[in-house]
C-alpha cells in the first residue's frame, strides 16, 4: 500500500446537499491510472438526510416530514444508516487508489480514524477509536464513518463534527411511535457529542482543517498538495447530481433493514412486542454495551398496582442482556411486590425485552 | 487444496486475481462466479446483497451484485461478459453469511452464460499460476484470511 506521490487536496466551498454526496462518487469513479489520491473537504450549504446504499428510504425515513421541512433525502453508495447532515459537519472524504490503502476494511478504518482521532486530540478533545469504525469521547460518539469501493477507488468517508442537531436527527427517522422517537432523541443527546459540546465553542474551521491536514500527512507519510477538480470529475458529478435526484435512485434500496436505531457502536434503541395470554406487552429498550440502559413497557395487559410497568422498568435498568439475569430480576420483583397481572408471568416480560433487543443481523 | 496465510486458493478454479473473483466452468457451458477467500475477508461479514436479475446482460467489469458488509459497500464484478442465468439469492436469503463461510461452494454469487468462452482477454489464471499470483497479491496486501465460524 505504500506510495510516495503527493495527495491532492480538494478543500471545497460549501456545496448543495446533493453535490456534497455526488462529488466524492464522481472523483471515485473518475479515478484513472494517472489520477492522484484525493482528500476532499466539503460541507453542505443546507440540511439534508443521507441514507445507506441498501436502505429502504420509505421505511427508514419520515419522508413527509423531510418534504415539509425541505430536507432532500439522498441515497449514497456507502453503506450504513440514515443520518441528518448540515453545514455543521465537515466531511472528510478519502478517495484513494485501492492499492494505496490497506487491504481490509478494518485496517482502512484504523488508518482513516487515526487521522480524525489525532486531530480531535490536537484540538483538546479526548477522542478514541472504538473499533470498527466509531470515534468516541468518554463513551459518546463524535461522528460516523463509512467505506465503499467505486471502480478503482476505495473510498472512506466521515466527518469532523463541529455541531450536530440531535433533535432533528430524531425527527427525520421513521419510527414506530412517538414514544420510541423520544427514546431515540434522548439516546442521541446522551451518547453523541461534538466539538461544541466538548469545547463550549468549536474552533475556527481554518484551524481544524490545518490540524487535520497536518495529521493526515503524518499518518499517511505523504505530502498533501492543494489541487482542483478536473473537468471530467465535474462532468461526472453533474451526471450523478441528476441520477441521485431521481425517484428511481432513491427507491433502489434493496430492502436492507436493521431493526431499531443504532446510536453508536455500543448503543442501540429497539422495540419489540410479546403476546402473553394476558395481553400484548410492548417494550422499548435502549441497550448499552450489552446492558439495559433504559426500558419502557406498555401494552393492553391489566396490572395491579398500576405502577408495575414503571417498577419493572426501574428493576431492569442496568441488567445484563441475558435471559436468566433478566428473569431473575423480574422474579425478584414478583416475589417482593406480588403484583396481580392476569395471564402475564415473569417470562413474558423477559420475552418482550428480548424481542426488542435481539440482534437480527450480524454486528 | 492450497492455503496461503489462511487464504484458500483451490487450484481447479479460474481466477481474476485483481478483481478477487473465481470462476467455475459448468458442464452446460455456463460459468459460476463467486468471491474468493481474500475477497470475503477483505469485505468482512456480508450484511446484504442485491443481485442483477437473470436475463440481464453484463459487460466485463460490470457489477453482477452489490454487496454491503457491516462496514463497507461495493460491487461484485464479473471478469467476463455474459448474461445472468441464475443467482444464489435464495441461499443468501437463508444465510447471508454463506460467502463468509463457504466462498467456493454454497456461497457462489451468480451463474452467467458467457458471450464467449474461453475468454483469453479476461486474463484468467488457474492452477499453479493462480496460486503463485495470489501468493504475491496476498503478500502485497499483507492479508490473512478468516472465515465466519458461526
Amino acid at each position: 500500500m505504500t506510495d510516495s506521490t503527493p495527495i491532492r487536496l480538494l478543500d471545497l466551498a460549501p456545496v448543495a446537499p446533493i453535490r456534497s454526496q455526488t462529488i466524492y462518487h464522481a472523483v471515485g469513479y473518475a479515478l484513472g491510472p494517472d489520477s492522484p489520491d484525493t482528500i476532499m473537504l466539503v460541507s453542505p450549504d443546507a440540511p439534508y438526510v443521507s441514507i445507506g446504499r441498501h436502505q429502504d428510504a420509505a421505511r427508514e425515513v419520515d419522508l413527509d416530514y423531510c418534504a415539509a421541512h425541505g430536507y432532500p433525502v439522498i441515497r449514497r453508495e456507502v453503506g450504513g444508516g440514515a443520518v441528518y447532515l448540515d453545514g455543521n459537519q465537515l466531511f472528510t472524504q478519502w478517495i484513494f487508489r485501492a492499492e494505496h490503502l490497506p487491504a481490509t476494511v478494518e485496517a482502512r478504518f484504523d488508518l482513516y480514524i487515526d487521522s480524525l482521532v489525532r486531530t480531535y486530540r490536537a484540538l483538546g478533545i479526548a477522542a478514541d477509536h472504538r473499533p470498527i469504525n466509531d470515534i468516541h469521547v468518554n463513551g459518546r460518539k463524535i461522528g460516523g464513518t463509512g467505506a465503499a469501493r467505486m471502480d478503482r477507488a476505495e473510498v472512506v468517508v466521515g466527518s469532523l463534527m463541529f455541531d450536530f442537531d440531535t433533535s432533528t436527527m430524531a425527527q427525520v427517522l421513521r419510527v414506530p411511535s412517538e414514544k420510541f422517537r423520544d427514546k431515540v432523541r434522548q439516546s442521541l443527546a446522551d451518547y453523541m457529542t461534538t466539538m461544541r459540546r466538548e469545547l463550549g465553542e468549536p474552533p475556527p474551521r481554518a484551524d481544524v482543517v490545518a490540524t487535520y491536514l497536518a495529521t493526515c500527512s503524518e499518518v499517511l507519510g505523504r505530502t498533501i498538495v492543494p489541487g482542483e477538480l478536473r473537468a471530467d470529475e465535474l462532468a461526472l458529478a453533474e451526471e450523478f447530481d441528476a441520477r441521485f435526484a431521481t425517484r428511481e435512485w432513491l427507491e433502489e434500496g434493496g430492502g436492507l433493514r436493521r431493526p431499531g436505531v443504532k446510536i453508536h457502536e455500543g448503543v442501540r434503541v429497539g422495540e419489540g412486542a410479546h403476546k402473553a395470554p394476558g395481553g400484548l406487552i410492548r417494550c422499548i429498550a435502549t441497550v448499552r454495551d450489552d446492558r439495559l440502559d433504559d426500558v419502557a413497557f406498555s401494552g393492553d395487559f391489566t396490572a395491579l398496582p398500576a405502577s408495575v410497568p414503571n417498577d419493572l422498568d426501574a428493576a431492569l435498568v442496568g441488567c445484563e442482556l441475558a435471559e436468566e439475569m433478566l428473569l431473575s430480576r423480574v422474579i425478584d420483583y414478583y416475589e417482593r411486590v406480588s403484583p396481580e397481572i392476569p395471564g402475564v408471568g415473569p417470562s413474558d416480560w423477559v420475552a418482550a425485552v428480548l424481542q426488542a433487543t435481539t440482534p437480527q443481523v450480524p454486528a | 487444496m492450497t492455503v496461503y496465510r489462511g487464504c484458500d486458493i483451490p487450484p481447479d478454479l479460474l481466477y481474476d486475481v485483481t478483481r478477487d473473483v473465481w470462476i467455475r466452468p459448468m458442464p452446460d457451458g455456463s460459468i459460476t462466479l463467486g468471491m474468493t477467500d481474500a475477497a470475503q475477508t477483505r469485505s468482512g461479514k456480508v450484511l446484504h446483497i442485491v443481485f442483477k436479475k437473470p436475463g440481464r446482460h453484463l459487460d466485463a467489469g460490470q457489477s453482477a451484485a452489490t454487496i454491503e458488509s457491516a462496514k463497507w459497500a461495493g460491487p461484485f464484478p464479473t471478469p467476463v461478459a455474459g448474461t445472468v442465468v441464475e443467482t444464489n439469492e435464495a441461499t443468501f436469503a437463508a444465510d447471508v453469511l454463506i460467502a463468509n463461510r463457504d466462498p467456493y461452494g454454497a456461497g457462489w454469487i451468480s451463474r452467467l452464460e458467457p458471450d464467449a468462452w474461453p475468454a483469453p482477454e479476461a486474463g484468467l489464471v488457474t492452477g499453479e499460476e493462480a496460486i503463485t499470483r495470489y501468493q504475491v497479491r496476498i503478500d502485497e496486501l499483507a492479508l490473512s484470511c478468516f472465515r465466519c465460524a458461526d
